[in-house]
């Protein structure tokens, strides 16, 4: 083949790429999982978002309207350029629709780039800032499907009267942990209560405990771990040893999230922890159904991040489905059309700049001797409806919806 | 010792089929994962010039990498600057930071040297963590590419592809011409026996210290162009692990030569993006590739492809 023909097979494909595209193209339907297999965030996503995604197109039979289903894994290793390298080489060589889960707030902002340029459908599942529905959003392209860093902080401040009046943060030393403590010490003083000191914890710390002594000497009533990963094993893990929890101090451990999470820390460690989870297996028959499904393959429960991969795979096929195309405008109008019901969540709408609100759960981590089985790790102690949960749209300050 | 590559009338033919390979390239390879490589390879050709040419082995030097990155993006989304503008003004920063890091370390020597490096490198890390325009960990994206010398929109992957060949196949001119210029040559002097060269008159740390900013500056460029081509910066570049893994380039490839980073940061990024959708544990992967390169070839590919030559020219001689 000569170099012109070359150049204009190039040409052809980069036009074929960007047009509107009225039916699903290319005789079949690619979602790329992109996330991390190889590092600090593949317990939680990992390996079991891809399965999970596969569970989803296993329910239309691998097949939609005739055209197979495929599911690719990619490991971005945390590395965005990485990311956006596989994102690039996903859609214009392998031609995939849409990319998920996508763990790692960078690498999602990074590749939600290409697929705004690209005009590809974006599942935000496993990456959790609030700015995909804020300055970052891309209503055409990308819905958020599971949390953002607002919801955790508003679902853990809607729970604060109930928890005590004096609170004291232990936060890791970066963004995430600074808006997770913003969005819990604006609730703590709206809710007429006290935050009585707060200490920064480098991100990776494995002795915490010079900043649990500080939150114990505080003698504040509730401790807010505002950290995530191995940061919230170690941090309770620290507590438990220096007695806070048997002193009577409650201990809020916002990244202890997921029940494969609850069980490395152990129910001995991390009992009586709270924390504001989106899904739990206790609320629904299909969620029970899935958990049971899940575990047969994979071993483990399901983390959260795996069910709501799932259940944003599943909705998106449906809408494909529904519309036979896979133009991400058609897709994610079609999906907003559509009321979410399944092992997920039981009533949860798409809003229209992306966000997926549902309800989310304020649940306890039980005592071991509350245990009955190697997965009732939790309980449910308050539901805190959607809409109170999530941002509205007019504070999120999407490009798209301010005039 | 004769370790100089002169372009002899020997390899002319080889780098001509070089260049023609990298032309051609473009059209049988995705064109950005190409730029990626240049860029790395770049990157890896700067930090060679430090280690092989002076023996400094420099364990910061994602912090050039990086805080090039950081200024290329951040004036080109922000303030609009066009390419070539924030690429100078990612090089410059990348050259200030070498000198007033060049300017401490250089005083020590061995480990010690490296580890001054790297806690001033943590310390740039760090301050990408904290300053308010890098975006923390969410990281710099949307960086606009905008148009090569105001006519070609480097939007268009062959584009930016042939821009970047053009900036590397000029670092590379300059990094061959500086180790083979009188310059290059005193430091091989202060390399090979610094009480030696001090003796003979020349002051070994301005010498060190100019190689020093002059790798920091084309790791900047590095830097600033994998920027403008990924658009986006992020604390990945600046992280000590891209440190490490520009070292395992120039070791993988070969010490000291010319080609030896080009070809180790191929193989590199080459195996961490084709491996990443075939289920392979990657770092496991290149960990174990690096073993055995410590273990069975130690002058690295390019190095060990050398004496492999030297010797069967040696004996038809």
């Amino acid at each position: 083949m000569s170099i012109r023909n070359l150049l204009g097979a190039v040409a052809a494909t980069a036009m074929l790429a960007t047009s509107a595209q009225a039916e699903i193209a290319n005789g079949r339907v690619r979602i790329g999982v992109l996330t991390d297999l190889s590092g600090g965030y593949e317990q939680n996503s990992g390996n079991g978002s891809v399965e999970a995604a596969k569970m989803a197109a296993e329910e239309f039979g691998g097949k939609i309207n005739g055209m197979p289903i495929e599911i690719l894994a990619g490991d971005h290793q945390n590395k965005p350029d990485v990311g956006v390298s596989v994102a690039n080489r996903w859609f214009d060589v392998d031609k995939v629709d849409a990319v998920t889960d996508l763990v790692n707030s960078a690498v999602g902002f990074a590749v939600l780039d290409v697929a705004k340029a690209k005009n590809k459908t974006v599942l935000l599942t496993s990456a959790g800032s609030a700015d995909f529905t804020g300055k970052a959003c891309a209503p055409d392209n990308s819905v958020h499907w599971i949390y953002d860093t607002y919801q955790m902080g508003k679902g853990i401040g809607l729970a604060v009267p109930t928890l005590g009046k004096k609170w004291f943060f232990i936060s890791a030393d970066y963004a995430f942990g600074a808006a997770l403590e913003g969005a819990v010490g604006a609730a703590v003083k709206a809710a007429g209560g006290e935050v009585v000191g707060s200490v920064k914890a480098p991100l990776g710390t494995t002795d915490f405990s010079s900043f649990v002594l500080q939150a114990q000497a505080s003698k504040a009533d509730v401790i807010a771990m505002n950290n995530g990963g191995d940061d919230a094993i170690n941090s309770v893990k620290a507590a438990k040893e220096f007695g806070l929890m048997a002193g009577g101090q409650k201990i809020v451990a916002l990244g202890l999230d997921s029940l494969p999470a609850i069980k490395s820390a152990s129910l001995d460690v991390a009992q009586d922890g709270l924390y504001v989870t989106t899904w739990t297996p206790d609320m629904s028959a299909d969620a029970q159904a899935f958990m049971k499904k899940f575990i047969e393959r994979r071993k483990t429960a399901p983390a959260t991040f795996h069910v709501g991969t799932y259940s944003a795979v599943l909705n998106y096929l449906k809408a494909v489905q529904a519309t036979n195309s896979t133009d991400p405008k058609v897709v994610l109008a079609q999906m907003r059309k559509t009321p979410v019901k399944d092992a997920f969540t039981q009533a949860g709408t798409l809003r229209e700049d992306g966000r997926m609100v549902h309800d989310v759960y304020l649940v306890r981590i039980k005592k071991p001797s509350e245990s009955k089985s190697e997965w009732d790790l939790q309980e449910v102690i308050a539901t805190i409806p959607g809409k109170d949960a999530f941002r509205p749209i007019s504070e999120g300050g999407c490009p798209a919806f301010t005039k | 010792m004769q370790d100089l590559h002169l372009p002899d009338r020997r390899s002319i033919p080889l780098l001509l089929a070089v260049l023609a390979i990298a032309i051609a390239a473009p059209f049988m390879f995705y064109p950005l994962f190409l730029t990626k490589v240049l860029c790395y390879a770049l990157f890896a050709s700067a930090f060679n010039l430090l280690l092989g040419s002076c023996n400094l082995l420099s364990f910061g030097h994602a912090a050039y990498f990086g805080a090039s990155a950081y200024i290329a993006g951040h004036t080109a989304k922000a303030w609009g600057w066009p390419f070539e503008a924030s690429i100078l003004a990612g090089v410059a920063t990348a050259a200030a930071l070498g000198a007033c890091f060049g300017y401490l370390a250089i005083r020590r020597q061995g480990i010690y040297f490296a580890m001054i490096t790297l806690a001033l490198a943590q310390m740039v890390y760090f301050l990408a963590l904290q300053l308010p325009f890098t975006g923390a960990e969410d990281g710099l994206t949307s960086v606009p590419r905008g148009k090569v010398l105001g006519l070609f929109e480097l939007d268009n992957p062959l584009t930016l592809y042939f821009t970047t060949l053009l900036i590397f196949i000029c670092a590379i001119a300059l990094i061959h011409r500086t180790t083979h210029s009188p310059f290059g040559q005193i430091l091989h002097a202060i390399r090979d026996n610094e009480p030696r060269a001090i003796s003979l008159g020349f002051e070994a740390n301005r010498f060190k210290l100019q190689a020093f900013v002059l790798s920091a500056a084309l790791a900047g460029l590095a830097g600033a162009n994998k920027a403008i081509a990924f658009k986006l910066a992020t604390l990945t570049d600046v992280h000590w692990t891209t440190s490490g893994s520009v070292i395992l380039m120039t070791l993988l490839g070969g010490l000291g030569t010319l080609f030896g980073p080009i070809v180790g940061a191929l193989v590199v990024v080459t195996l961490e993006n084709y491996l990443a959708d075939s289920g392979l544990p990657i770092q496991l992967v290149i960990g174990t590739i690096f073993i055995l390169c410590i273990l069975l070839f130690r002058r690295g590919i390019v190095g060990e492809a050398q004496a492999f030559l030297q010797r069967r020219r040696g004996k038809a001689d």
